[in-house]
């Protein structure tokens, strides 16, 4: 009996022979191997040619698992052709979790993005966090762009009202369907909301199902302060909203969000190829603190040097929004 | 360390039918940066393709920034539907490949040398179960994948933008249950451009981990993928921005350029190359 130089993984083992494979048989994992083309070249390596013969002849549209059984003569009988195993019921389908952002202590999970430019340090002075938390009680696009136009618009050096328009629909105001208690911010603050890099089905992700970062500078530029709050991610240097399908609302040059904003809802049919490699990133509310931002309930602590570092790297490069380390090119 | 890179065409087919095919320029510059700094960092790569792709690196002339253009996909990734499993040739590739190699996606640049374990899998980073991306695979209804019931449902998803699996009996092992499941799913096509490929690539992976006791480890924290850092560049979302953007696009095209002239004068060749290519696709 010859052994295999590499193994089949069955049962918790590590099968080299015949022997093993028909003493440890798993019928789920061999079905595994076989659709997936190993079976055929373990077989080979070890010379198991009739075996080969009788797998050659498994019929797909059957049921391959007892076909598996029979041509290793771990089942003494042939399958029935005509078997069609029991589809085992399908449970019902949880439902969609709603859109809702739970309004959080200071530090809220996403801080929608304000900012002005880069120089438009202390365009924010006017603008309390109470107040700022008013804003976006309200649920309708209507009541949050009139809250805007009315409290805000005189605070913020770029903010676009017409881009701004052109962007919010009502996924975006779903997002707001709870108010965000107080919390100051300067120049800059980035919202992120949605999947990290794409991939919401339903827009807006809930909490805990994506991450937003939120950068902050005291206006009085007292200090550096920040939180990190990842409940979703929306971290670039224009505004972009992307509808479902890829959709693109909004314009790139628009500044809505000032130099930080960007709203991914879903990129899905957007790429393609082998890029693989789509996530999301769990939700991690923090705090302000001056000179460190620290992650509350995953105990993650970024130093305000890493806080500058990121906020550089992404001013030099807004592609980072969208990726990581972009800038290093 | 050997690496791969891995082109299948079958999904820009499957959404081109009837195109010549072409890559992207931004996409080009990040793969040749990718397969030079690679080799300037750890060690040969590899393009692992299928003969369509291979041919497109050839016509532009510019195979040689790999170790060597390898066809060992097919072109019909044996039936699995492109559309759906738009990542089947990665699976595909390291099922196939002889002999055990880092796999690196083509949007990821490593600007480091590795240390990697020699006994647990590494991979970029884990990701968070989000339902909007990994839905209860369950609900799949993929009634041939009969495994489905013995995976550990709370096993955190590996992020496969680099993937490492220095086991060659697990890489087969997890390759064959990732493609069976690709199969069996493909019987049933639907316009899912993105639950069923992660959960194939990225969440089994991590399930199957937890099912064999092999421990994973991670380039990267997923905690702190956006914190400023030296080591690692991936394009990710990055490209439909440069798509959307002619600025943007731009602006990295020309640091690509100037980081192949700095770091990587005899590959200059390959500016050329790319620029008259994807110029040439462009206008067509």
């Amino acid at each position: 009996m010859k052994n295999c130089s590499w193994y089949l993984w069955l049962r918790g083992k590590k099968i080299y022979n015949i022997r093993q494979l028909r003493e440890n048989f798993d019928t789920a994992l061999l079905t595994g191997y076989f659709l997936g083309g190993s079976l055929m070249k373990w077989l080979s390596d070890i010379g198991e040619n009739s075996i080969i013969k009788r797998l050659s002849a498994v019929d797909k549209s059957g049921d391959i698992g007892r076909q598996l059984e029979f041509a290793f003569g771990v089942s003494p009988e042939p399958p029935d052709p005509l078997h069609v195993p029991d589809i085992p019921e399908t449970p019902e389908p949880e439902p969609a979790p709603e859109l809702n952002v739970p309004a959080k202590s200071m530090g809220a999970d996403e801080i929608p993005v304000f900012t002005g430019s880069f120089n438009a340090v202390g365009s924010f002075s006017g603008l309390a966090g109470s107040s700022f938390g008013a804003v976006f009680s309200g649920l309708s696009e209507s009541s949050f762009l009139s809250a805007v136009t009315a409290g805000a618009a005189s605070s913020f050096s770029s903010f676009n009202i017409s881009s701004f328009a052109s962007i919010v629909g009502n996924a975006f105001a779903a997002q707001f369907t709870t108010s965000f208690s107080s919390f100051s911010f300067g120049s800059y603050s980035a919202f992120v909301s949605g999947q990290a890099l794409n991939i919401a089905s339903s827009g807006f992700a809930s909490s805990g199902s994506s991450f937003s970062l939120l950068f902050g500078k005291n206006w009085l530029n007292a200090g550096i302060y920040g939180s990190f709050s990842l409940s979703s991610f929306n971290l670039g240097s224009y505004t972009r909203l992307f509808g479902k399908y890829g959709n693109l609302l909004g314009s790139s040059g628009g500044s809505f969000y000032g130099s930080f904003g960007l709203e991914l809802l879903r990129l899905l049919s957007l790429f393609g190829g082998s890029f693989g490699s789509f996530g999301s990133f769990g939700d991690i509310s923090g705090f302000f603190g001056e000179g460190s931002f620290r992650h509350n309930s995953a105990g993650v602590t970024i130093t305000a040097e890493e806080y500058h570092r990121t906020l550089i790297n992404l001013s030099s490069c807004p592609l980072n929004a969208y990726g990581y380390g972009i800038n290093l090119v | 360390m050997n690496g791969i890179h891995v082109n299948s065409t079958a999904p820009f087919f499957s959404r081109h039918p009837g195109s010549e095919y072409s890559i992207e320029d931004f996409a080009l510059y990040c793969e040749v940066i990718s397969a030079l700094e690679w080799r300037k960092m750890n060690g040969d790569i590899f393009m692992v393709a299928d003969s369509t792709a291979a041919g497109y690196y050839r016509s532009l002339g510019i195979e040689k920034v790999w170790t060597s253009v390898t066809e060992l996909i097919p072109t019909d990734i044996e039936g699995i539907d492109p559309g759906m499993f738009w990542a089947a040739g990665k699976l595909l590739a390291l099922r196939d490949i002889p002999e055990n190699a880092a796999l690196v996606d083509e949007d990821l640049i490593i600007w480091k040398t590795l240390e990697l374990s020699d006994t647990a899998v590494t991979c970029a980073h884990r990701e968070y179960i989000s339902e909007n991306i990994y839905p209860d695979p369950r609900l799949f209804g993929v009634k041939e994948f009969a495994l489905m019931d013995r995976l550990d449902m709370n096993a955190l998803p590996c992020n496969t933008a680099f993937l490492y699996i220095p086991d060659s009996s697990f890489r087969l092992f997890y390759a064959n249950q990732a493609i069976a499941f690709m199969k069996e799913c493909s019987e049933n096509k639907c316009d899912d451009r993105l639950c069923r490929m992660v959960f194939a690539e990225q969440r089994l992976l991590g399930m199957l981990c937890a099912l064999t006791g092999t421990p994973v480890d991670t380039l990267m924290d997923m905690k702190r993928l956006f914190i400023a850092q030296d080591d690692y560049t991936h394009l990710w979302g990055a490209k439909q921005a440069m798509r959307d953007s002619e600025d943007q696009r731009n602006g990295f095209l020309e640091r690509c350029r100037r980081r192949i002239r700095n770091d990587f004068p005899e590959y200059a060749f390959v500016i050329e190359a790319i620029d008259s290519g994807t110029k040439k696709a462009r206008d067509i």
